[in-house]
């Protein structure tokens, strides 16, 4: 017949039994003394490792953030300039296309109507007897 | 036996003030389970040798990951490290070897041969290393699964339900090892009680 096993059970066995394992055990003694110094000489390294490895870590990040500050600074101080500059040279563009395009308006002005003129000539015509109202065409 | 003012800090705070920097604290460490740990090493490997080995293993893969202990309790954490260590171990001499394929296969470590003098004089240790070789016998003829839970409760005082966590299996199943180990051992050691 199978019993239900129950941790109550085992342990109650166990009383008579493990002392004298563990008798039996304690004959083999522990690890040896190279073995324990090995132990506390990798846990004091890996210490002193971490602790090296932040300082390495700070030595390389500060330099390395004052460079990036002083990047932004000098970013800063040139995108100021550009802009400056450029918004001189809008200005000077500026009042340089608004005179070039008062130019232009008087000067293109009168040949446009001159050489209006010239053409009608040419033709036999003159201005102002080819623009005649509808009155005056009737009447010719 | 008297108790030390280290004795009333945790394993968990010993290893967490071990974290933060402070060495010693892994010292006391070490010595809570040093007896524990070995015994158990050796029970699962036969010699001496491989068990100092492992023990440093085990505790320098401890060192590594003392920082990411999360675990509820060190003494399982401790021994599924311990368990990783050994299965891998036991690959590398027999690749197709595993804790748990084999359940019932009679374990052939020459245990009894490779057991090796401890400090104790001559005298001492006549009655001593018999009581050892026959209890070292009688575990060695465990099959693995069954040997592994038998020591982590005698030897690491692991309970029921940490042994079934670290292993992976059913409580009801830790329970079933333990109970066909013990079946075993009280009839080959019988004569001893």
């Amino acid at each position: 017949m199978k019993t239900t096993l129950s941790t109550e059970m085992l342990e109650k066995e166990l009383e008579t039994l493990a002392p004298l394992v563990q008798r039996g055990f304690s004959g083999l003694g522990g690890p040896s003394d190279d073995v324990l110094r090995a132990i506390r000489n990798e846990a004091v390294a890996h210490l002193a490792g971490r602790r090296q490895s932040r300082r390495f870590f700070l030595h390389l990040v500060r330099p390395l953030a004052a460079a990036a500050v002083l990047a932004l600074f000098l970013g800063g101080v040139f995108q100021h300039h550009v802009t400056q500059r450029d918004g001189a040279n809008t200005r000077v563009i500026g009042h340089l296309l608004s005179l070039g395009s008062t130019h232009l308006s008087a000067d293109t002005a009168e040949p446009s109507a001159e050489l209006a003129n010239r053409l009608l000539l040419i033709q036999g015509l003159d201005e102002e007897a080819f623009f005649i109202t509808q009155e005056e065409s009737e009447v010719l | 036996m008297k108790e030390t003012p280290d004795d009333f800090i945790s394993d968990a705070d010993l290893l967490s003030a071990y974290a933060k920097g402070d060495a010693p604290a892994l010292d006391l460490l070490v010595a809570r389970y040093r007896q524990a740990l070995f015994s158990w090493l050796m029970g699962m490997v036969g010699n001496r040798a491989d068990a100092e080995d492992l023990f440093q293993d085990i505790w320098f893969r401890v060192i590594r990951h003392a920082e990411r202990f999360n675990d509820v309790s060190f003494k399982a954490w401790l021994w599924k490290i311990a368990r990783n260590i050994v299965i891998d171990f036991r690959r590398k001499r027999k690749p197709d070897l595993s804790l748990d394929a084999v359940d019932d296969e009679e374990d052939s470590q020459p245990l009894l041969n490779q057991l090796t003098a401890t400090d104790a004089g001559p005298a001492e240790c006549v009655e001593r290393d018999d009581l050892t070789k026959r209890v070292m016998g009688a575990v060695a003829s465990l099959p693995d699964v069954q040997r592994e839970v038998f020591l982590m409760r005698v030897q690491g005082n692991l309970s029921f339900s940490e042994i079934a966590a670290t292993l992976g299996v059913p409580l009801n199943t830790a329970l079933g090892r333990m109970h066909d180990a013990m079946t075993k051992l009280k009839k080959m050691l019988g004569e001893e009680k």
